[in-house]
């Protein structure tokens, strides 16, 4: 027989059996708030939302941009919000594919999907190499904000 | 579920039905007996906190009349055989000792805030909360992966390293900017 986890609790076994729905659902919720907050307030006048340090060094970090590309992205404007911020443009549609995908595992009691090493890898490697090609001048136009007033 | 003693069995010790169900059983099921006088330890509903008392072997009997059992009524000796060993059981989501992926949500929110805290490095101290953010809860994951109660530790070190970038990225940058004479310049104006 397989000894029994000493240090399992009733809540260790509900988390084995898949994890809360209610987390994924809140996230959801969130993004939700978030889209209606920046349909309502536009992040294009200056300072709506703050100002952001980066304006000061010169440079795009790779979030710049991501404002406006999302509020682009929810008018319904995907070449303007690639041309702020490409990360927005790839990265929601992911977003939204794991989010609902969280929910239904937990929903039928199975444990949340976990996505590989090589996956996490490849988003941390492709973050720093769009970090870097964004600020050359020559892709800054197709990549970054910096080419936009 | 708590552990009040049957009414019909209140003198006896937990212990006693034991020998009790055995000599009802047949021969084929005596050598799994010892197995069910172990704490019930996913059965046990919220009542699994290390509770002093030795639970009786049934963990279910409690839910039946108590002066019921004595006499033999099939469906609680049928059932306490299998019902009481959580180890055995093959599909069962309670069956598994220790489960490999029970804390894997610890390496995938690493991941998740040390790319937020290298995306959005350059709004400095946000971003360095988010990287702190980040490495605490990979190196828990890290734990967890040593433990053998997670199987992603690679998304752990991937957000412990990217958390780290992170922090450091954003400390340089608000260093830089609040060195920079255009920020000084910004807070005059806003005086």
């Amino acid at each position: 027989m397989t000894a029994p986890h000493p240090t399992a609790t009733p809540a260790d076994a509900r988390r084995r059996g898949g994890g809360s729905w209610s987390l994924p659902l809140v996230l959801g919720g969130v993004a939700l708030g978030g889209a209606v907050m920046l349909a309502l307030r536009s992040p294009h006048v200056a300072g709506s939302y703050g100002f952001c340090p980066s304006a000061l060094l010169g440079l795009a970090c790779p979030g710049c941009g991501g404002l406006r590309g999302t509020y682009e992205l929810v008018h319904g404007d995907v070449a303007a919000a690639w041309s702020y911020n490409p990360l927005v443009v790839l990265g929601a549609p992911v977003l939204l594919v794991l989010l609902a995908r969280w929910f239904r595992d937990a929903v039928r009691g199975e444990v949340p999907w976990s996505p590989p090493t090589w996956a996490a890898v490849t988003v941390a490697v492709g973050l720093g190499v769009f970090w870097v090609l964004r600020n050359v001048p020559a892709l800054s136009a197709h990549l970054g904000p910096l080419a936009i007033p | 579920m708590s552990y009040p003693p049957p009414p019909s069995n209140g003198s006896n010790d937990p212990g006693d039905g034991e020998p009790r169900y055995g000599a009802r059983l047949p021969e084929g099921q005596q050598p799994q007996q010892p197995s069910s006088q172990q704490p019930p330890q996913y059965g046990a509903g919220s009542d699994g906190f290390g509770s002093p008392v030795p639970p009786p072997a049934n963990p279910y009997g409690d839910a039946q009349p108590g002066s019921e059992q004595q006499f033999g009524g099939p469906p609680p000796f049928q059932q306490q055989p299998y019902g009481g060993q959580p180890g055995f059981g093959g599909p069962s989501p309670y069956a598994t000792g220790s489960n490999p992926t029970q804390r894997n949500a610890l390496g995938i929110t690493a991941l998740v805030l040390g790319i937020l805290s290298v995306v959005l490095f350059c709004t400095t101290w946000v971003a360095t909360l988010i990287g702190i953010g980040a490495v605490v809860v990979g190196i828990f994951g890290l734990s967890a992966a040593k433990k053998g109660m997670a199987s992603n530790r690679g998304l752990s070190l991937t957000g412990v390293i990217l958390g780290g970038v992170g922090i450091v990225a954003s400390i340089i940058t608000l260093i830089v900017v609040l060195q920079s004479p255009e920020f000084a310049e910004m807070m005059q104006d806003f005086n």
